[in-house]
Order: C-alpha cells, then sequence, then structure tokens
C-alpha cells in the first residue's frame, strides 16, 4: 500500500459520512422541491445569468384552458413533429397524448389527403392557412378542421395547429337540412299527413291535414280528429292496424267531416321509428280522392252508355242491313222485331202495319203457334197510333189504356213507337217485358229510331217491289217498242214505195207504161229476182206480158202471150186468189214457173197476185224472191197493196179505153177511197197503238237507257209515217187536187217529205191572187216529184218549195243544196220523174226549168205564163 | 425529410421485449417527461426524435409526457425536474436531465451504439 493509498481508514469513514450528509442533504432538498415546498428554483440560465423559474405560475390558467377546449390545440416544429399536444387533440387523432407527442401529424392524416397536407403545411410555416383533412381512426377515421398559424419562437420555425371535428358538425348540419327538407315537404303535400305518437296523438300534422279535418288537429286523438269508415260501413282504425311492423297500404276510406262533407281517401299508414328509440310513432297519410272518385263514376257511367249506344247502333246498322238484302217485308218486319227484342232485353215484341181499318200483325217475336192473324190493336197499339209518338206504360197490369186481350198476353211494362214516313201512319212497333222494367229515356229514344228506320225500310220495300214491277214492265215496253219500231220501218218502206208506186201508176195511162215503171221501181226496192206484170186477154184467154224483170228475153218475152195451162196459174186466174210457192213442191212446178230463168239452180220463192176489180180479172203480177222462206204478213200485205194499186190503175184504163163519164170516174173514185181507207185502217192503227205506247211512258228511270231512244225514235217515225199516210191518202182520196187548197195540198207534200228523210223543207206561199184550179195538179205533182228526186238522189240537207201566184205569172221553184247532177248528160234510168215532170208543165202550158250541176244542187223551176206557147 | 411511421404507442408483451433483448436488437422503450412547450421541452423532444430516427429507427418505442397534463406520471416516476429522459427498456434503467442536446453523452448513456451517417 502506498502513502496515497494509505488514506486512513479514519480518513475514509470521516469522507463517508460527508457525503453521507450531503447526499442527505441534496436527497432532502430534492425531497423537498418535490412535495412542492418550493415555490422556485434558482437556476444558472444561458446567458450565464441566475434565472429564477416558479413552479405554479400565471400560464396555468391558459393550460387549464388549452385542456378543457374541445379543439385539438398542437405546436408543430417545421418538420411537422409534434411537439406539444393537448387531450383534445389526443382524443380528434385517435390516439393518446403521449404518442402523439414525438410523432409527426403527417403520419395521422389519411393516406389519400397527406399531399394536400404536406402542402397545407409548408403554407402554414408562412401565413394561416386552414383545410379540411381525414385522419385515420375507427370507421373510417373523421373528417378534421385543420387551423395552422406559423410561430416564430427566437428563431425557431413552428407551427401552431388547431383541429376541429367537423364529423359531428357536419352530422348536424346534414340533420338540419334534412330536417328542413322534411318539413318543406310536409308542408307542400297534397296529401294529409299526420305523424301520431305512440299514444295514438297527433303531433305533426300537415297544412292539408289541418284543412281536411276542419279543424286543429296538433295534441289530439287521431281517431278522434279523423274518424275513418271502410266501404263496409265498419269502423276503420289505422294506427291500431299497423302498431305492429307491417304497414298499411292503400285502403280506401270514408271520412265525414262534422260540416256534414264527405270525401273518399286513400290511407296510407307507416310505423315511425328511429335509430335510438326504435318505434317511436305512426305516420299517417291521407289522399283525397273524392272528386277523382265522382270523375271515375261519371266515366264509368258514360262508358256504360256509350257501350249501350253502341250496341244500340249496331243493332239498327244491322236492321238496315237487313232491310236491303231481305226480299220480303215478312222478313224484313220479322228481322226489325227480333233485333229490338232481342236489344232491349225485352220478352215479347210485335210489328203490326196498317190494314184496311185496323192492323195486321206482320211479325211477332217470339212466333205463335197457328199463326200471327189481325189483330184490332188493342188499347196500347190505337193509343200511339192516335197520339203518333211513343208511348211507355210501366204496369200494363193496372193501366186503363191496356185491353183485356193486351193484358193477357202477360207483359208487366210495354214501350212501343208509330212507324211514321212523313204523317203517315204505317203501323206500330211496340216490345214487351213481362217483368217490371223501367224504359228510360235512352231505350225509348232507340226504340224510336228503330220504328223510323222500320218505316223506311218497309216503304222502300214495298217501293222496290213496285219498282221492280214497273222495271218488269217498262222493259216489256221496251221491247215491245224495239219491234214496233221495227215493225214501223218495214211499214214506212212499204209506205214509202206504194207511194212512189202510187205516182207511178198515176202517171199514164198507158198500161204497159205503168207495168214497167212499177216494176222497174219496185224490182230494187223489193229485193226481187224476178217480176211479171200480165195483163187478161179475155178474147184469148190468155195472159199477155206487160212488162217483165229479171227474165231472159227468150223466156218471156214482153206481149208474150203465156197460155194458161199451168195449174197454179189457172188456180189463180179461175179463183183469184193469190198463189204463193214458197217453196217448189214439184220440179215440174218450178220449171214451169221460172223455166229458164236460171232459177232453176237455186231455190226461190215467188208469189202471183191477181189484178182484178169488181170480180173481173185485170191481170196478173207475179213476184220471185230467193231462198225458201214463208212469205210474212206484213210482205203479203205489202204485195197485195201493190196489186191493188196496179189493179186501180188497170181498171182505170180499162175503163177510160171503154168508158167516159162522171160515172166511170165516180166508181174509180170509191175505189179509191175504199183502198184509202183500208190502207189507213191497218197502217195507221199500227202507227197509232205505237205512237200511244209512247206517248203512254213516262219519263221513269225505271226505264233502261235503250228503250227511252227507242221511245224517241218511234216518236219521230210515227209523225213521218203519219205524214206520209196523210199524203199517200190525199193520193187517194176522193177530192181531186183541184178541189183542195193549194197550200194544203203543198204542205201535205212538204210534210211528207219531212218525215221520210232528215231533209229540212221550208215552203214560201207568195202571191195576191188565187192559184188557178186547173193548176192545183201540175204544180202539186211536180212539187211532189221534184221532192221525190231530192230525197232519193239529192242527199241534200235542206229544200225549199216556193209558190208564187201572180195575175201575171205563176212559179214554182224547188230547190236543195243537195248534190246536183250534170244537166246535159244522159238522164239517169231512174230519173223518169223528171219526163212526166215535163209532160206535165207542158200539158199545162207551162215551161219546166232544170238548173243544176255537179255539187252545186239542184233548181227546178215550173213557170206559167198566160198565153204562152208551151216550148215542145 | 419525413418518415412515414405508425406510431403504435404499445410495446408488445414482455416475453417479446426479453427475446428482443437478448438476440441483441433490443427495443428500446424511452419516455420523455416535459413541461408542456417550455424551450427545453420542445429541444428535449427534437433532439431524442432525432436520435432515435437516426440510430435506433424501427426500434424504439418513444412516448412524450407532459408533466403538466399528467402530473401524477411524473410522481411516480419521481420526476423533479424536466425535460428528463428516462430509458425503461432494455435494462438498467438510466435517466437523463436535460434537453439532450449532447447526442454523445445520450448515446453513452442509453448504451447505444452510435450509427454513423
Amino acid at each position: 500500500m502506498t502513502p496515497a493509498e494509505q488514506k486512513s481508514r479514519d480518513e475514509l469513514l470521516l469522507e463517508l459520512d460527508e457525503l453521507t450528509l450531503r447526499l442527505q442533504e441534496a436527497e432532502e432538498t430534492l425531497e423537498a422541491i418535490r412535495s412542492g415546498g418550493v415555490d422556485a428554483l434558482v437556476v444558472a440560465a444561458d446567458s450565464g445569468q441566475e434565472q429564477l423559474y416558479t413552479l405554479d405560475g400565471a400560464d396555468r390558467v391558459y393550460r387549464v384552458f388549452l385542456e378543457s377546449i374541445s379543439q385539438g390545440a398542437l405546436t408543430l416544429s417545421g418538420d411537422g413533429l409534434i411537439l406539444f399536444a393537448n387531450e383534445a387533440a389526443g382524443r380528434l387523432l385517435s390516439a393518446k397524448t403521449e404518442v402523439v407527442v414525438g410523432a409527426r401529424l403527417r403520419s395521422f392524416v389519411r393516406a389519400a389527403d397527406r399531399g394536400r397536407f404536406d402542402a397545407l403545411l409548408e403554407n402554414g410555416l408562412v401565413e394561416p392557412v386552414n383545410a379540411e383533412v381525414r385522419v385515420r381512426g375507427r370507421r373510417g377515421g373523421r373528417a378534421l378542421y385543420l387551423s395552422l398559424h406559423p410561430l416564430r419562437d427566437r428563431g425557431d420555425r413552428m407551427v401552431v395547429a388547431v383541429l376541429s371535428d367537423l364529423s359531428g358538425q357536419k352530422r348536424t348540419e346534414a340533420a338540419l337540412e334534412a330536417e328542413g327538407l322534411a318539413r318543406a315537404v310536409f308542408e307542400q303535400a297534397g296529401e294529409a299527413i299526420v305523424v301520431c305518437d305512440k299514444d295514438g296523438l297527433v303531433i305533426r300534422a300537415s297544412r292539408a291535414a289541418v284543412k281536411l279535418t276542419g279543424r286543429q288537429p296538433l295534441f289530439h286523438s287521431f281517431d278522434d280528429v279523423l274518424p275513418l269508415f271502410g266501404a263496409d260501413g265498419s269502423r276503420v282504425h289505422p294506427l291500431r292496424r299497423s302498431s305492429g311492423s307491417k304497414p298499411l297500404k292503400g285502403q280506401e276510406v270514408r271520412f265525414d267531416r262534422e260540416d256534414g262533407r264527405s270525401f273518399s281517401l286513400i290511407l296510407i299508414a307507416n310505423p315511425l321509428k328511429t335509430r335510438e328509440h326504435g318505434h317511436v310513432g305512426q305516420v299517417v297519410t291521407l289522399a283525397d280522392v273524392t272528386q277523382l272518385k265522382q270523375a271515375e263514376e261519371a266515366r264509368e257511367k258514360l262508358v256504360r252508355d256509350l257501350e249501350k249506344a253502341n250496341r244500340e247502333l249496331e243493332t239498327i246498322e244491322s236492321l238496315s242491313r237487313a232491310g236491303l238484302q231481305l226480299t220480303s217485308i215478312d222478313q224484313l218486319a220479322h228481322a226489325i222485331v227480333s233485333h229490338a227484342t232481342q236489344a232491349m232485353s225485352a220478352d215479347e215484341g210485335a210489328l203490326l202495319l196498317t190494314s184496311g181499318g185496323g192492323f195486321e200483325v206482320a211479325a211477332l217475336v217470339p212466333p205463335v203457334e197457328g199463326g200471327r192473324g189481325s189483330l184490332d190493336g188493342g188499347g196500347f197499339v190505337q193509343t200511339i197510333a192516335k197520339m203518333r209518338r211513343t208511348l211507355f206504360v210501366k204496369d200494363a197490369q193496372s193501366s186503363r189504356l191496356i185491353t183485356a186481350d193486351e193484358r193477357q198476353r202477360g207483359n208487366h211494362s210495354l214501350l212501343g213507337s208509330p212507324l211514321l214516313l212523313e204523317n203517315d201512319l204505317l203501323g206500330v212497333l211496340w216490345v214487351g217485358w213481362k217483368d217490371l222494367h223501367v224504359a228510360d229515356a235512352g231505350q225509348q229514344r232507340f226504340l224510336e229510331i228503330i220504328a223510323a228506320r222500320a218505316a223506311q225500310g218497309i216503304t222502300a220495300r214495298i217501293l222496290a217491289d213496285q219498282r221492280d214491277e214497273q222495271r218488269f214492265t217498262a222493259e216489256t215496253l221496251a221491247l215491245e217498242l224495239a219491234e214496233a219500231n221495227v215493225n214501223l220501218r218495214s211499214k214506212q218502206e212499204s209506205l214509202e214505195l206504194l207511194q212512189e208506186l202510187s205516182i207511178l201508176a198515176n202517171s199514164s195511162l198507158s198500161l204497159s207504161e205503168i207495168s214497167r215503171s212499177v216494176l222497174r221501181e219496185a224490182h230494187g226496192r223489193l229485193g226481187l229476182h224476178a217480176a211479171v206484170i200480165c195483163e187478161m186477154d179475155d178474147s184469148a184467154d190468155a195472159l199477155r206480158v206487160l212488162a217483165r224483170t229479171g227474165f231472159r228475153d227468150d223466156d218471156v218475152a214482153p206481149s208474150q202471150l203465156a197460155p194458161i195451162d199451168d195449174q197454179s196459174l189457172a188456180r189463180l186466174v179461175r179463183y183469184g186468189l193469190p198463189n204463193v210457192t214458197h217453196e217448189s213442191e214439184s220440179p215440174a212446178d218450178r220449171h214451169t214457173t221460172s223455166s229458164s230463168s236460171g232459177v232453176e239452180e237455186e231455190d226461190a220463192r215467188w208469189v202471183a197476185l191477181p189484178l182484178k176489180k169488181r170480180g173481173r180479172m185485170l191481170g196478173v203480177v207475179g213476184l220471185t224472191f230467193l231462198g225458201r222462206r214463208l212469205f210474212e204478213e206484213n210482205e203479203m200485205a205489202l204485195y197485195r197493196s201493190i196489186a191493188e194499186l196496179l189493179s186501180t190503175a188497170f181498171e182505170n184504163a180499162r175503163v177510160h179505153r171503154e168508158e167516159t163519164g162522171t160515172q166511170m170516174k165516180e166508181a174509180a173514185e170509191e175505189e179509191r177511197s175504199r183502198l184509202a181507207r183500208d190502207l189507213h185502217d191497218s197502217i195507221t192503227q199500227a202507227l197509232f197503238a205505237a205512237a200511244l205506247k209512247a206517248e203512254a211512258l213516262t219519263e221513269d228511270d225505271a226505264i233502261p237507257t235503250h228503250a227511252i231512244e227507242t221511245v224517241g225514235q218511234v216518236r219521230r217515225l210515227t209523225r213521218g209515217a203519219l205524214a206520209q199516210m196523210r199524203t199517200l191518202l190525199l193520193e187517194l182520196r176522193s177530192d181531186p187536187p183541184e178541189d183542195v187548197p193549194i197550200d194544203q195540198l203543198l204542205r201535205t207534200v212538204v210534210e211528207a217529205t219531212e218525215g221520210r228523210s232528215s231533209i229540212a223543207v221550208t215552203l214560201t206561199l207568195r202571191g195576191e191572187v188565187e192559184l188557178a184550179r186547173d193548176l192545183h195538179a201540175p204544180v202539186y205533182r211536180i212539187a211532189q216529184e221534184a221532192l221525190n228526186n231530192v230525197v232519193r238522189h239529192a242527199k241534200a240537207a235542206h229544200a225549199s218549195v216556193e209558190l208564187v201566184v201572180e195575175p201575171s205569172h205563176v212559179q214554182l221553184l224547188v230547190h236543195d243544196d243537195g248534190c246536183g247532177f250534170e244537166p246535159d248528160g244522159p238522164v239517169p234510168p231512174t230519173h223518169l220523174g223528171l219526163r212526166s215532170m215535163r209532160e206535165r208543165a207542158t200539158e199545162a202550158g207551162a215551161q219546166l226549168r232544170l238548173v243544176t250541176a255537179p255539187g252545186e244542187g239542184t233548181l227546178v223551176m215550173f213557170d206559167w205564163r198566160p198565153h204562152e206557147v208551151p216550148n215542145a | 425529410m419525413m418518415v412515414d411511421e405508425h406510431p403504435s404507442g404499445s410495446q408488445g408483451s414482455f416475453e417479446e421485449q426479453f427475446e428482443q433483448a437478448a438476440a441483441g436488437d433490443e427495443r428500446y422503450v424511452l419516455r420523455l417527461y416535459v413541461t408542456g412547450q417550455t424551450p427545453r421541452s420542445l429541444r428535449a423532444i427534437e433532439n431524442i426524435k432525432r436520435i432515435c430516427e437516426k440510430h435506433l429507427a424501427g426500434r424504439y418505442d418513444l412516448e412524450v409526457i407532459d408533466i403538466y397534463q399528467r402530473p401524477s406520471l411524473a410522481a411516480g416516476e419521481r420526476i423533479i425536474a424536466a425535460p428528463t429522459l428516462v430509458k425503461t427498456l432494455p435494462m438498467p434503467i438510466r435517466r437523463f436531465v436535460g434537453d439532450l442536446s449532447d447526442t454523445e453523452k445520450v448515446l453513452f448513456g442509453l448504451d447505444v451504439i452510435p450509427k454513423s451517417g
């Protein structure tokens, strides 16, 4: 041991004691300080100066304040290190303050917001900033409002941060907003909305609810304020029904308000629950559908009415269609009654039509055994007929109107309507119900319509039936007319021919000349194959051929005497009967009558007629036609007429040859008159019959159009034919031309011309003096012949006849605007008339001049001057 | 430089701590007692945070206790001055009074091998 080391044990012990004391002192000091026995400490400060630190100071209040506020207060270093955090900060950051301090604030921010936070912090070091940040924590953390203020503390950059919890605020705000919205909706809702608590007291009521109840419902019992009834009349308690968790939806209820008004409401009740307290009450909504319901009911009624009207229309439609299709009134009546009965759901129905003084049942539904019979109509029907309007009897059994018969039918209610057509009562339609039935205005109207349609339909049916008859008549008439037309035409042609032949027959006294001219004319007109006119030569007992046509010379030569050795001829001669052969009975006959005529190669028919007067055979006219058939009646009549003409002419000639004198003349005239009468009778009858028919037809559109045309034609032809008739009559009448006034004569000719052609002829008569009697005949005949030529050859549209009678001269001018002819050329063989005209003129001591050229018309001029020497 | 860390505030079970200590990579549990926002307190917080982040990264739990806010805790640890750093783990318990600005001293006292850099 060294001397240093050899510190005395005593010295060490002493040091130890000292140390212990010092330590004790130190510990006591510390204890004193710790136990709060001191107020302050004296500490050497940085600056070297003694600094006094008090333990209990004025900033205590601020510390308490900091710890008591709800916001989080933090002090951050420039790096964002939390240097201080109050209790609230720890709460907001969901951590103990011990770990909050010393951590970085950034680490508490949710990842998505960290970028923003960094920027925020950077700004916050410079100037105050604030923003919302979301921090991490339970349930997704929370939104915090972060406020940063820069703090300069002795050169260090620091930031004071204040954290405010927004979420609560936000929730409150949201709640407030929701509440506001709910209230607005509540108030604006059209429906009455009532909120009740668990006890059924009204705690909230919308404006509409107040209006509905008519009083202030708050804090009254719901059942008191709004007594509700179901469709069956029973009470409805919405609160009781839905106090379970099931909501009450859409029940229709009735609310009778105190003032008497009734409302139809749709009730919806829902329980009201909150998260914290569970079931707290009810929300009841009542929608006022009163008007809607009324509208709905009205609409339904309208639809029902429309459907009914539709059915009725359909019934009427089908009736109308049926009316068109059904062919008889019975069927139509039955259809009408069936439809009406069915449509009105009646048990019985009938349609009665007026008949005689009463009614006849046209149809009865359901049909009755044993036919329908007739009713006198009974009281009900009679009343309807009398009043002429629809009648409804609700209780037929006790009504005075109803007769016993009608009562017996067993109908309880009756509805009937008259069938009227312009004030005429056609009948009555009625339907009956076995049970009591009330026919409303609509049904009555319906039956009226059916009755009206029935009236129309039945009338139309009757008319249609009539019209069918009429149409039938008209068609028959049309056919008859057509036939008459054809007949008329042929008659007209016959008349024309006769007229021509008559003229020819009177133009000469030479039989052969007459015969020749007649045959020539007749040949073409009749379509003769061959013809012959023979004169009876008594002395030779033979027939002398006066004229022939169609025969070869060596067969029948003029003037040839043919012995009457032929059987048929003999018969004809002996008995004076016309001989007709329409087919050769034997080759011998044919051969005989038409030997070498060339006819034997073909079939022919011929007729031979005797010419006789007063029982005397004067001659024979024989006509041959090609073709085998029967001669028709009108053909025979024509040939007979021709034979008559010839007979007369022959007789005249004979008489002239044999006798002269008035007696003979009278006889001839007598004949002519008889002929005239015969002709007149036969032809005129036909004409007048046709004319009558034509006139009898009314302008009815039931007549087919072709028939109407025929009517017109008939009328035209009739007129023309009548005119021709008159001419013919004139020809054959007793009065000689001298006795007939010249204007009448000329008028006859003109009318006849117009009647048988389409030429318009004017007649002009001038002169102071009457025409001399002996000039009547030539003037008349020449005018006649000239107009004849015009009709046949001129193809003219207009012609004129002018007669000038002066004391110094008489002039007849006949002009036409036709085709004219070559005056100096050879006279066509048919213009025989010219020669006869000249002859007559010469005979009368007058001149005949002809002015014509092709295409220039023709003028025939008859010029008479007194004492003039006629040209040869 | 901001370091993203999640302050756990928990220390795990005693066994875990023992194991960690035995492993040589011990977890440090440190408590810093400060007096609100007095300058030395603030400095101490900053300093210890820096030291921890540099030399004890990932293996420390730091609690900063404001003895104004938690006076009872200060009494329990018999703290008489602030700031005072208490190392509770690893053993032995050591105390440092002051603003911890002397990093070497702190490291030495904490038995922490300083990390260079």
